[in-house]
Order: C-alpha cells, then sequence, then structure tokens
C-alpha cells in the first residue's frame, strides 16, 4: 500500500480520487490544490507517489512535476488529466512522471496504475 | 435515447407521470418486445388481431408467430424479420408500457403522430429516431446550419450517457448569442481548432448531474456543486480533443470556470442543446472559435 499526495485544482476530483484510493486500502497523506501547493506539500510529506492533474491555475502539473523531480529524482509522479493532452502527457513522461491516467477513469484504471509504479 | 424522448413526450402532454416515466425507461432495458408488439407496430397485425393470437397462444401452447402464420396474419419471412426487432429500444419501450398496462401500442403509435406532428419529423425521421442510433438522431435535433457542431454534441450526450444518465433526453438545439440563465461552468479549449463547451442551467437544475458526478449530494448550487459539472464538461472537451487531435494537435485545455450567480451565457454565435439530464433541464453550449461568456 502506499502513501499518496494529490495535487488537482478540482475538488471533485480529489475527493473521487481520494475514496478510489482510501477504499482499496492506500493512505492519502495530503491535498493540494495546485502546482505550487503540491511541491511544497511533497516536501513536506514525502509521499510515495503523487499524483498530478496536469491542467491547473497558478503553477500547471508538468510544472510541478519539474519541481519535484528535481528536488527528488527517484519520486513516483502520476499525472492524471482529462483525455486530449497527448503531447503534454509525453512532455510528462519525457520530464519524468511514471505514468498517466486519462479522465475519465474508472477505479480499477487508478489502482492498477498505482499498483505497478510501486512494483 | 428513443425511450427517454418519447417517455419525456407522454410526460409533457400529462400521459405518464413522473415515476411512471421513471420505472419505464428502468424496465425498457430488462425487457424485449414481444412479437406481437413489434408486429403491431411495423403494421402487420391490428391491436385486435395481436390480442386475438396472445387468446390463442393461451390455450395453444404455441408461439406466437407459429400460430400467426396459421391464422394467416404473418408469413415466415416476416416472422424472421420481426424477431430480428425484439431488441429495439423503442419498441422495449413500448413492451413496459403495456406490462405496466399504460398503454397500448396501437395507442402509442397515434400519439406519435402528434409528437411527429409538433416536432416537423418526416417519416423517415421517426424511422430514424426509433432506431435508436444516436448521432443519427442528433442530427434531427440540431439545426441545418449547426452541423460544424454535431460531433461535440455528439461526444457530449454519449459522455453524460456513460457517466450521468443514461437516459439522457435532447431538445431542440438552436443557434444563438446569448442565453438567460442562473449558474453553469465553462471550459475553453485553445488552440487553432479551438472551442468552448459549458452547461449551464437555472436555479438548483444542475444539482442533480453534479450530485451524481461528484458521488455527494448537493441540494442547492454552489462553487463545490459547479466544479462537479466543470469537470463534467472537462471529460466531455478532453474526448473531444482526443477525436481531433489527427486535425489539430495544438489543442490544449484551460482549467474550467464557473459562476454561481450569472445572468447569461452568450457568444458571437453558440449552439445550444437543451438537455433533459436525471428529470431536470439544463443546456449544454458550444461555441467554435469565439470568445463564450458566463456573466
Amino acid at each position: 500500500m502506499a502513501n499518496i499526495l494529490i495535487v488537482d485544482d478540482s475538488r471533485t476530483s480529489r475527493k473521487i480520487l481520494r475514496r478510489i484510493l482510501e477504499e482499496a486500502g492506500h493512505t492519502v497523506l495530503g491535498e493540494a490544490v495546485n502546482g505550487e501547493d503540491g511541491y511544497l506539500k511533497y516536501q513536506e510529506l514525502k509521499p510515495d507517489v503523487v499524483t498530478l492533474d496536469i491542467t491547473m491555475p497558478k503553477m500547471d502539473g508538468l510544472e510541478a512535476l519539474r519541481l519535484i523531480k528535481k528536488y527528488d529524482a527517484d519520486a513516483t509522479a502520476i499525472m492524471i488529466t482529462a483525455a486530449g493532452q497527448k503531447e503534454k502527457m509525453i512532455l510528462a513522461i519525457k520530464s519524468g512522471a511514471a505514468d498517466f491516467i486519462a479522465k475519465p477513469y474508472e477505479p480499477n484504471d487508478v489502482l492498477w496504475v498505482i499498483d505497478k509504479c510501486m512494483k | 435515447m428513443i425511450a427517454s424522448i418519447v417517455g419525456n413526450y407522454l410526460k409533457d402532454v400529462g400521459l405518464l407521470t413522473e415515476e411512471q416515466l421513471h420505472d419505464l425507461l428502468a424496465e425498457h432495458r430488462k425487457v424485449r418486445a414481444k412479437l406481437g408488439i413489434i408486429a403491431v407496430a411495423e403494421g402487420l397485425m391490428t391491436q385486435e388481431e395481436a390480442e386475438r393470437v396472445n387468446r390463442l397462444q393461451a390455450i395453444m401452447d404455441m408461439r406466437f408467430g407459429d400460430i400467426a402464420v396459421e391464422e394467416g396474419y404473418l408469413t415466415e419471412g416476416q416472422v424472421e424479420t420481426l424477431l430480428k426487432k425484439q431488441g429495439n429500444a423503442y419498441l422495449a419501450f413500448a413492451q413496459a408500457l403495456e406490462n405496466q398496462q399504460l398503454m397500448l401500442i396501437e395507442q402509442l403509435e397515434q400519439l406519435l403522430i402528434d409528437f411527429q406532428y409538433d416536432n416537423n419529423f418526416t417519416a423517415s425521421d421517426m424511422e430514424i429516431l426509433k432506431s435508436d442510433d444516436i448521432d443519427q438522431i442528433l442530427t434531427l435535433f440540431l439545426p441545418l446550419e449547426g452541423e460544424k457542431y454535431e460531433k461535440i454534441a455528439s461526444i457530449a450526450v454519449r459522455t453524460i450517457m456513460r457517466l450521468i444518465d443514461l437516459d439522457v433526453c435532447v431538445g431542440r438545439g438552436y443557434l444563438a448569442k446569448r442565453r438567460e440563465i442562473q449558474n453553469g461552468a465553462l471550459q475553453e479549449v485553445e488552440g487553432k481548432m479551438g472551442f468552448t463547451t459549458g452547461m449551464v442551467g437555472r436555479g438548483n437544475a444542475l444539482c442533480n448531474l453534479a450530485s451524481t458526478f461528484g458521488q455527494e449530494i448537493f441540494n442547492t448550487i454552489d462553487e463545490d456543486a459547479l466544479d462537479a459539472v466543470g469537470e463534467v464538461v472537462n471529460c466531455i472537451n478532453g474526448l473531444v480533443a482526443t477525436g481531433m487531435e489527427y486535425l489539430d494537435n495544438t489543442l490544449e485545455l484551460c482549467p474550467p470556470e464557473y459562476s454561481v450567480n450569472a445572468e447569461a451565457v452568450s457568444a458571437e454565435e453558440m449552439l445550444i442543446l437543451p438537455l433533459r439530464v436525471l428529470g431536470k433541464k439544463i443546456d449544454f453550449v458550444i461555441t467554435i472559435g469565439n470568445k463564450l461568456e458566463l456573466k
């Protein structure tokens, strides 16, 4: 089971994701509402996995990913965003994201990716 | 979708209650139309003839089709053709109406003549409706000059069916510059072929949609409820952008915006597609290449 930080500007998305993760036995250490907040909370909470929404105001998920990977090269970051962002997904993988999940997703999609990244 | 369109029509003209409609929509998914209903719907038998065969069936231990052939109402070829239509959504809805003893197929067909007239549909339009092909049905509900919005509207309706309400009902779409509403959520997708879509409503019309997607009860529209609506719009736009990737790989989704207290949604030109989602009337709005504002 993993300790996870959720970074997403949408309260709905954070809540749905938290429920999926907690029902599967993972621990959600915290939530952040934008990239900057996510970067700060990553340093503070040191999670096993950070999920990053790409489209966020203030600082997007890609920029947060770069900062987190700079801080911790071994960070396991999973990008979660709406479908149709292929170029950004590729950029995220090139920047060190472990994997990505496209919305709308099923709970099993999320859990499968988390388990895969934890192995 | 045809079941919800016909069902909502029957409700609007006072022939069904909200509760009856709800039960019928649930039941039509579980039943298959019987041969008698299909034969009457296809005009091959009258209601009386179908009922006579039903009575014979009760005492003869034979299948409806075999009796109908023996009695000279149908040929074997016709029976074979009719059997293939048992899974049709319209006919299943007609079967559910009959099972609930609310209406016979012949009465329903008569009422659909009024429906056809009210909506200015041709006979072939009615055939399209009864086929339950969503893309084809949507073309009937969009204005002639609204062709460019078809793809986005289709993805929106399918996504709403998948995530929110299998029985979403579409109304007549129209082009407008301004529509008075009270709240809603929009999302712009930037790029060469950029577009903006949104869901808007009056009062608490968007609450049911927000509650279902957000997995919590919203009794009034507030920022949290609209955040959930914005996420639905986000899912729709992402899927639209995926479908357009081969034409334009510059599309970028912006964060959804919402307004709890708006007066109107406006654009140089926008398509307004009225929807009935979970029993509530809302509008799905699309603009292509224009700025959509919610103020």
